[in-house]
């Protein structure tokens, strides 16, 4: 190898790396919500996003366009959570049993017990609902964003946006839960409210 | 909403809210609410601000503070020369792995009479792992620094922390210590091809299990999730590997460190 070529490499891998913790700073915060809000569970959030940056860093040279590198990652991630959702739709009985295990971790039954009734309300929806209505009110994409990433018409978004809205707010209702105001909302209620004019 | 919007309003609404602001459908059904008058207005605007508060309430996550500094670690332990050597080293460490182990099986076979009893206990250890890990217990520490893992789990523990040699392609992502049938257990956590892996370092003795057992794989399931075990000893220790077996089969991986920890 030629000091050229070698200098190049070492160039192009700084560069990667540079790109890649680039993609960490920016997208990890907003990656890390979405996964929490697809699987309601802190651990698995956070694994489904060391696995997501993994595949990142391992197929980085694949990706043509690294402008598209959030919506290449959300893809990633998108992936990565329905093979999660499909281990956890494969549901074998149990095929041993062990009595008398004592461990100190805490039990599932308490951490679905500190979800919150919005995230509860979550967790119940179904995924053709759960992932459009995500993508557009945390991510942050357009409906035909979403239409075009799912591959699917912008009115089958749309209207899946409505039902999965719908769900929403019905089991909110049921469970007693509500949209709670966060204090930024609190203070920006003593705002005036909006004005249909201002809206457009 | 209100009885007074006519039906047709009211959807087009609802799905007009989830548009951005500068969507042209979303003008014009804005434009169809203020011709209907103050009644379809103030639901309008109800349902706005109700969307806001949605939106907001969603992003209300909490980031672990170490997210990007493990993220930021995944290349170092992953990097890109040598992968197709890297694989052609593993398939050729399987190969002669899975020579070792027939070989050393036979042998063990015959020469312990007591392999059967083993293979019990081996299983019940690797149940109880699985059983663990869908407990879905927070990690104590989170470091890929292999000393300062070992250095809080075994002030957390009193126990001498003996972590297997798994190779540069198991990225350390953090450790805890927990308890397995009542018995004080050292459980750390690996990244390895995408897959988080827990490596349960046990005391051979206080499991029953015997010194220099060749690795045995299980696949323990619990509720919804199938995993995949495997447990084996050291002169020192026993340890057992598992995995819930996402993504792809995760068999061939786990010869690698066998071989290594029980060197």
């Amino acid at each position: 190898m030629t000091q050229s070529s070698h200098g190049n490499e070492q160039t192009g891998g700084s560069r990667r790396r540079a790109r890649y913790e680039q993609w960490v700073r920016d997208h990890s915060g907003s990656l890390y919500r979405l996964a929490y809000r697809l699987c309601g569970d802190a651990g698995t959030a956070e694994e489904l996003v060391q696995e997501t940056y993994y595949h990142a860093w391992k197929d980085m040279p694949k990706l043509r366009a690294p402008k598209r590198a959030r919506a290449w990652l959300l893809q990633i991630l998108r992936h990565r959570y329905a093979h999660w959702v499909r281990d956890q739709r494969r549901a074998p009985a149990p095929t041993d049993r062990v009595d008398g295990v004592v461990s100190n971790s805490p039990g599932p039954a308490r951490f679905a017990a500190e979800r919150d009734a919005l995230q509860t309300a979550l967790d119940r929806l179904e995924e053709r609902f759960k992932l459009p209505l995500l993508l557009v009110f945390l991510e942050g994409l357009t409906c035909r964003d979403v239409a075009e990433r799912l591959d699917l018409p912008l009115g089958t978004v749309l209207s899946r946006l409505h039902r999965g809205r719908q769900h929403l707010r019905e089991a909110l209702r049921q469970s007693g839960g509500e949209l709670h105001d966060t204090p930024e909302q609190e203070t920006q209620q003593t705002q005036p409210r909006l004005r249909l004019g201002g809206d457009t | 909403m209100n009885k007074r919007i006519p039906e047709h309003l009211e959807r087009a609404m609802e799905q007009a809210a989830m548009l951005s602001p500068q969507d042209p459908d979303r003008q014009a059904v804005v434009d169809r609410v203020k011709a209907a008058g103050p009644d379809a207005e103030a639901a309008w605007l109800e349902l706005v601000e109700e969307d806001e508060r949605l939106r907001l309430t969603l992003q209300d996550v909490r980031v672990p503070d170490d997210l990007q500094s493990t993220l930021l670690e995944i290349p170092t332990t992953h990097t890109s020369h040598g992968w197709a050597w890297m694989r052609w080293l593993s398939g050729a460490a399987a190969v002669v792995v899975a020579a070792t182990m027939v070989t050393f099986g036979v042998w063990s076979w015959s020469a312990d009479s007591t392999a059967g009893a083993s293979a019990d206990t081996a299983r019940h250890v690797a149940m109880l792992t699985a059983e663990d890990l869908a407990a879905h217990a927070p990690l104590t520490i989170r470091s890929s620094n292999r000393a300062k893992v070992a250095s809080v789990l075994q002030a957390a523990s009193g126990m001498a922390v003996d972590m297997p040699n798994l190779g540069p392609e198991y990225a350390l992502v953090g450790g805890r210590v927990c308890e397995l049938n009542g018995k004080r257990v050292i459980c750390t956590r690996w990244l390895h091809n995408g897959k988080m892996h827990s490596v349960y370092q046990l005391d051979r003795q206080a499991f029953g299990l015997p010194r220099a057992l060749p690795a045995q794989r299980f696949k323990p399931t619990i509720g919804q999730t199938r995993y995949e075990a495997v447990v084996w000893s050291s002169q020192r220790c026993a340890y057992a590997m598992i995995c819930d077996e996402r993504g792809q089969p995760v068999t061939m991986r786990f010869a690698h460190p066998l071989v290594t920890a029980d060197a």
